[in-house]
């Protein structure tokens, strides 16, 4: 019996490959809430984050195999599930709604009311200065794409600038982040357990 | 995903991968990422950088809500769940005794919990937490340490019981196949269906023991026709190896496996009788193992 407390991540997740309900919990319990919160911030709905968490959680329950240690951490592999399947529900809404009512506004402004949103929870405040540290143009693609479950093509139209243009300054950005979050030493979520 | 459309060259898809990582490509390009990232290892380690970069800016949650573990906790053996539930379920249909509306504050519970009984339900641990996770065990009368352990050992034997009418030699594989779940160095792996699987609900468990025989436990394979069987590959060393046929209908098998070879997936294909040296189809069910 492996104390719950103290096992890696990984370990954990062995542990739910047998079933075992402690270990899943004890993901939920290191992970939960950033998971929920993640997806209360691109949805804008409590009703919603808890549909999706509850996937989420669900998915590792009977899938645990899709998570590969080796390609990082458990954190990371959660919060991107989260993100996509958020993401998608977002997406089959908006087109829902625009089926409904064309003449419904769709425009840039919701977009940059996100960006000045990013920051309202508590963050780390080296991770804050790793992404305020970007150029503008690389880090609002970033915030309108991650937070705003935006495609790059939707962010190009928003920001008035060539498609091909913010696919890569995507790119760039998530490069140069990688970089200034290691120069401040800051460590990938979960990295320590 | 759409094969109407040429393929992207590989710099195309490159140019891709941060927006990948933040979903924000439309489906059809997505499809062709993930198809590139299948057989290139250094755009699956970028792809997966990115999302420990993004995985920083979204980690700003506070504690996780213990009402919606409970709601969780409440979905765990859905028959969704591809595990001995559904199998157990199948072959021998309740009892599945999985009280409700018990779930007293269980704050005095010593953390191993061990009076865990029927709808115990078991926290956690209190010391770290502002809130406070529950556990459910799954209506067996056991220490929480050996819940998981316990279920499938009850599980198997309403399998064993149901088999063992119809086959005394698959009994015993079914009794051997328990023996080996209870041992904890055992390994499970899961095979699922695959996007051209007949039935997307199949699935196959392996159960690895530490001697020389596995067994195999399928659900939801539809019968082959007669003169086809089912066959069963390991991954080695980026080899597909053949591990046996399994004949055109399988619940329940035991199989030759040597424990200190290492298999990276295992997959299963329907063949011709006999079986083949080469499969040229795709896999009925697959799964990866984890190490």
């Amino acid at each position: 019996m492996i104390d719950l407390e103290l096992a890696s991540d990984a370990n954990l997740v062995v542990a739910v490959g047998r079933w075992h309900h402690p270990a899943l919990a004890e993901c939920y319990r290191r992970h939960g809430g950033a998971v929920h919160a993640l997806s209360r911030r691109i949805l804008r709905s409590e009703q919603a984050a808890e549909e999706i968490t509850q996937e989420v959680f669900l998915d590792l329950w009977q899938h645990p195999e899709k998570f590969d240690a080796q390609r990082g951490t458990l954190r990371s592999f959660l919060l991107a599930r989260t993100h996509g399947k958020s993401v998608d529900l977002i997406r089959a809404e908006t087109s829902r709604r625009r089926r409904e009512d064309r003449t419904t506004r769709e425009t840039a402004t919701s977009g940059y009311d996100i960006e000045h949103q990013v920051w309202d929870m508590t963050v780390a405040e080296q991770v804050h200065e790793a992404l305020t540290a970007l150029p503008d143009d690389l880090r609002r693609p970033i915030e309108l794409a991650y937070f705003g479950g935006r495609t790059y093509r939707e962010v190009a139209t928003m920001l008035g600038e060539p498609e091909g243009t913010v696919k890569s300054r995507i790119r760039a950005g998530l490069s140069r982040l990688k970089v200034n979050l290691a120069e401040r030493g800051v460590e990938p979520a979960g990295a320590e357990r | 995903m759409n094969e109407a459309l040429p393929e992207r060259s590989e710099h195309e898809i490159e140019e891709l991968l941060g927006a990948y990582a933040l979903d924000a490509v439309d489906p059809d390009e997505a499809a062709a990422v993930e198809r590139h990232l299948r057989t290139c290892v250094r755009c699956s380690a970028e792809v997966a950088s990115y999302h420990e970069v993004t995985g920083l800016l979204a980690n700003s949650g506070g504690d996780a809500p213990t009402a919606l573990w409970d709601k969780i906790a409440d979905r765990l053996d859905e028959p969704a769940a591809p595990s001995w539930d559904l199998l157990a379920a199948r072959l021998d249909p309740p009892p599945r005794s999985r009280p409700s509306g018990t779930e007293p504050d269980g704050a005095s519970e010593p953390r191993d919990g061990s009076a865990a009984g029927d709808g115990t339900v078991i926290p956690l641990d209190g010391r770290r937490r502002r809130g406070r996770l529950f556990v459910r065990a799954m209506g067996v009368v056991a220490a929480a340490a050996a819940v998981a352990a316990l279920v499938l050992g009850v599980q198997v034997r309403h399998l064993d019981h149901q088999v063992s009418a119809l086959s005394a030699g698959r009994s015993t594989v079914t009794a051997a196949m328990q023996t080996a779940l209870e041992n904890p160095a055992t390994q499970r792996v899961l095979l699922t269906a695959t996007p051209t699987s007949p039935d997307r609900t199949a699935t196959v468990t392996l159960v690895l023991g530490t001697s020389d025989t596995s067994y195999l436990a399928a659900q939801g394979l539809p019968p082959l026709a007669p003169g086809e069987t089912y066959q069963l590959w390991g991954v080695i060393n980026n080899q597909r190896i053949s591990l046996g046929v399994l004949g055109a209908a399988p619940t329940v098998r035991a199989f030759s496996f040597d424990s200190g070879v290492k298999v990276a997936a295992f997959a299963i294909t329907a063949e011709q009788a006999g079986g083949v040296v080469q499969s040229t189809h795709a896999p009925v069910v697959e799964g990866v193992v984890r190490t």
